[in-house]
């Protein structure tokens, strides 16, 4: 008998030990970076979709019943994700609730840009603790992936020397590929654009485009006549001829402005899965690039 | 540490790499972004030391009406054709532990100047978060789970008023009771389809359905909820809820039971270009009552409402209801409602609404309302102040 159950045991550690960790992220782009570092311990699914606008998510019950079978749930915290709450309330889940061990605020240690000076609604409703866009510098990109490493290893402590060593690989072919986007932007220093909504602030750190004004008056504030015709004449000032846009921000308003200023409109992908072969966090810069780079003066011409 | 390392590893292999003068500018303005960092690491957070209190959020509701006839509420006091602070309510909300949260909603009202001001307690409980996967539990005063629109608050309405059969079967004001609700999220094979049932325990103090203040029996409701999705950007939902408790005439408990039908169709274009959302509704109630004094035992009475709304432009909604009520006590009576309304959100913190309604009343007055024929035109401000409201999912995102 004690041989049988010491086998049962033993399979049953086996079994236990090989189980995948269900890991949910809110963003595609943060899926994506659990895919990379939890490798084939772990399967993934994201909340957003990577074509619908990250600020707006609709926290529908297939949502809490993901968060409610999660091991390791990622956010990007900085008061970007204002949907999850309702999702953790009903999702019973006491192993990801923040601050338990099975939760990640994936931006933890990313100092934000853009911090308002004084924190009113007045500033704009959805960028309270400074932008949240930070995943668009691939820099913070090494930072996102520690965070998720960590939680990982903190529920799946005896595999995280495995997440150890994905967290490296991944960062070593992302600061490879850091550099070999570097060189490739270089025609992008001071490439004069309009943005639809102030997203592309750590985009531009990383890469230099000169985001000269966003459509959007303030961070989720559609834009008001006088915000427009006040864009309008700075765009012709100074010579702004290219609108970027994230796909879920063509819009009437946008095309509006398009018309308006006769500037041609860029569509890049904010996300992850934000466009036709974006399959993941190494995509999304070489498709961002390529796409702006087809669009710079001098280049093409 | 190793972040810091990571930057160094970094910007070295970026200077080996290449050295023409464009990389050097590369690393000037990522040596200019790490001391931006570094500044700004060492300053303090910005919360000065109030975590431990409820975050709060406060809800304005102000309207004005213009009627083609004198109303009166239920204290026989005039509400047609003036302005009301209908209603300011304060949503508190904390951690109570690391397994249950603290909700307190009160609502401030007084709809004439003269008379006093009202304080209730729209809702109060602890939400349990932590009993197990998919589980959670309210214990306190909270809305009852019956249907869509009865959980919701007044300001978070798509419309002005709430829907005749709710006023009619649930309670002017619709029903929020005292006990003990637990929902459950069944785990789900496809992801895109979730069943999640709730079960509730309440005092059966509603006076519309069970025995008033004075009920001694408890009163019990079930709601199945079975959610699919259709595709990235649309979503369906059926519910069937049902309710039971007892009355009490002449120190005899009699049992009452309502049963409802629920439908919700929402779609949401991720890449707006014409119409941005759009919302169908619609909830079905159904009364049977036992009534040992009428030669048939049973008394029974259905109602229900439907709903459409759009969404044209970003932050406009526009949409129309009808509603269909048979009165409690004699179903032969059947009361009216259609109306439509426009709401403009300057942000989601601010709406403006504008509504019209005609009712056309066969039984007794409900809500204030009185004979037959009447028109209301709404105006309608919402304002929220305060921590960001932990909103409903389907009529305004
Ligand atoms: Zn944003």
């Amino acid at each position: 008998m004690r041989p049988i159950s010491i086998c049962l045991l033993l399979s049953w550690i086996a079994t236990s030990a090989g189980a995948e960790v269900r890991v949910v992220a809110t963003l595609p782009v943060l899926a994506d970076i659990a895919r990379h570092v939890g490798g084939s311990n772990v399967t993934v699914r994201a909340l957003a979709k990577g074509t619908e606008d990250p600020h707006y998510v609709i926290p529908r019950p297939s949502l809490a019943a993901a968060v409610s079978q999660a091991d390791l749930f990622v956010e990007l915290g900085l008061q970007f994700e204002l949907w999850t709450e309702r999702l953790l309330d009903v999702a019973g889940n006491a192993n990801v609730m923040p601050g338990r061990a099975g939760h990640v605020y994936a931006s933890q240690g990313i100092a934000p840009i853009e911090v308002p000076q004084h924190l009113s609604r007045a500033e704009g409703d959805i960028h309270p603790e400074g932008n949240p866009h930070v995943w668009l510098n691939p820099q913070n990109g090494l930072l996102l992936a520690e965070n998720i490493a960590a939680g990982l290893s903190r529920v799946d402590p005896d595999r995280a020397g495995d997440y150890h060593e994905n967290l490296k690989s991944f960062s070593d072919r992302l600061t490879a590929k850091m550099d070999g986007w570097t060189k490739q932007a270089v025609p992008l220093r001071g490439f004069k654009v309009v943005s639809g909504h102030r997203e592309w602030s750590y985009f531009a750190q990383a890469f230099g485009i000169d985001v000269r004004g966003t459509i959007e008056e303030k961070p989720g504030i559609p834009p008001a006549a006088g915000h427009r015709d006040h864009l309008l004449a700075q765009m012709k000032r100074e010579g702004v001829d290219r609108i970027i846009l994230a796909p879920f921000e063509v819009t009437r308003i946008t095309e509006r402005m398009a018309a308006l200023s006769g500037a041609r409109t860029i569509v890049i992908p904010a996300n992850v899965q934000g466009a036709p072969g974006v399959n993941d966090y190494f995509a999304l810069f070489d498709v961002i690039l390529s796409t702006l780079l087809k669009e710079t003066p001098g280049r093409g011409e | 540490m190793k972040r810091g390392f990571m930057l160094i590893l970094f910007l070295f292999q970026t200077t080996v790499s290449t050295a023409d003068e464009s990389v050097r500018e590369e690393i000037r303005a990522l040596q200019a972004r790490l001391a931006e960092l570094e500044r700004q690491a060492g300053k303090p957070r910005a919360s000065g030391g109030n975590e431990f209190n409820p975050r709060i959020t406060a809800f304005g509701d102000f309207t004005g009406r213009i009627d083609n006839g004198p109303v009166r509420n239920e204290n026989n006091e005039e509400i047609s054709d003036r302005f009301n602070m209908r209603e300011v309510e304060l949503d508190l909300r904390a951690d109570v532990d690391p397994y249950a949260k603290g909700v307190l909603i009160t609502a401030l009202s007084q709809e004439r100047p003269l008379q006093p001001a009202s304080v209730a307690i729209e809702e109060g409980y602890v939400l349990f978060t932590a009993l197990s996967r998919g589980v959670s539990a309210k214990a306190g005063k909270f809305k009852n789970a019956f249907g869509i629109l009865n959980q919701l608050h007044l300001h978070d309405l798509p419309q002005s008023t709430l829907p005749l059969p709710i006023q009619t079967f649930l309670g002017e004001d619709g029903m929020a009771e005292m006990g003990l609700s637990v929902h459950y999220i069944m785990p789900q094979k496809n992801p895109d389809h979730v069943l999640s049932l709730t079960g509730e325990v309440f005092n059966g103090e509603n006076a519309t359905q069970f025995g008033g203040v004075s009920s001694r029996d408890p009163a019990y409701l079930g709601r199945a909820k079975y959610y699919m999705e259709l595709d990235p950007e649309s979503f369906m939902e059926l519910g069937t809820s049902y309710m039971n408790g007892k009355r009490v005439t002449d120190n005899v408990h009699h049992r009452n039971e309502v049963l409802g039908g629920d439908f919700m169709y929402k779609w949401r274009a991720h890449q707006p270009k014409g119409l941005w959302s759009t919302v169908v509704q619609g909830e079905f109630f159904y009364m049977s009552r036992e009534e040992p004094a009428l030669a048939i035992y049973r008394r029974n009475a259905s109602g229900a409402y439907g709903l459409l709304q759009i969404q044209p432009y970003q932050r406009w909604f526009a949409g129309v209801r009808y509603d269909r009520a048979q009165v409690l006590n004699n179903k032969t009576l059947v009361d009216r409602k259609i109306g439509g309304y426009v709401s403009f959100y300057t942000t989601e913190f601010l709406r403006l609404r504008l509504g019209y309604e005609y009712q056309n009343s066969a039984g007794p007055e409900i809500g204030g309302t009185p004979g037959p024929d009447q028109s209301t035109i709404y105006g309608q401000i919402t304002f929220v102040f305060g921590a960001h409201p932990a909103e409903p999912y389907w009529f305004s995102k």
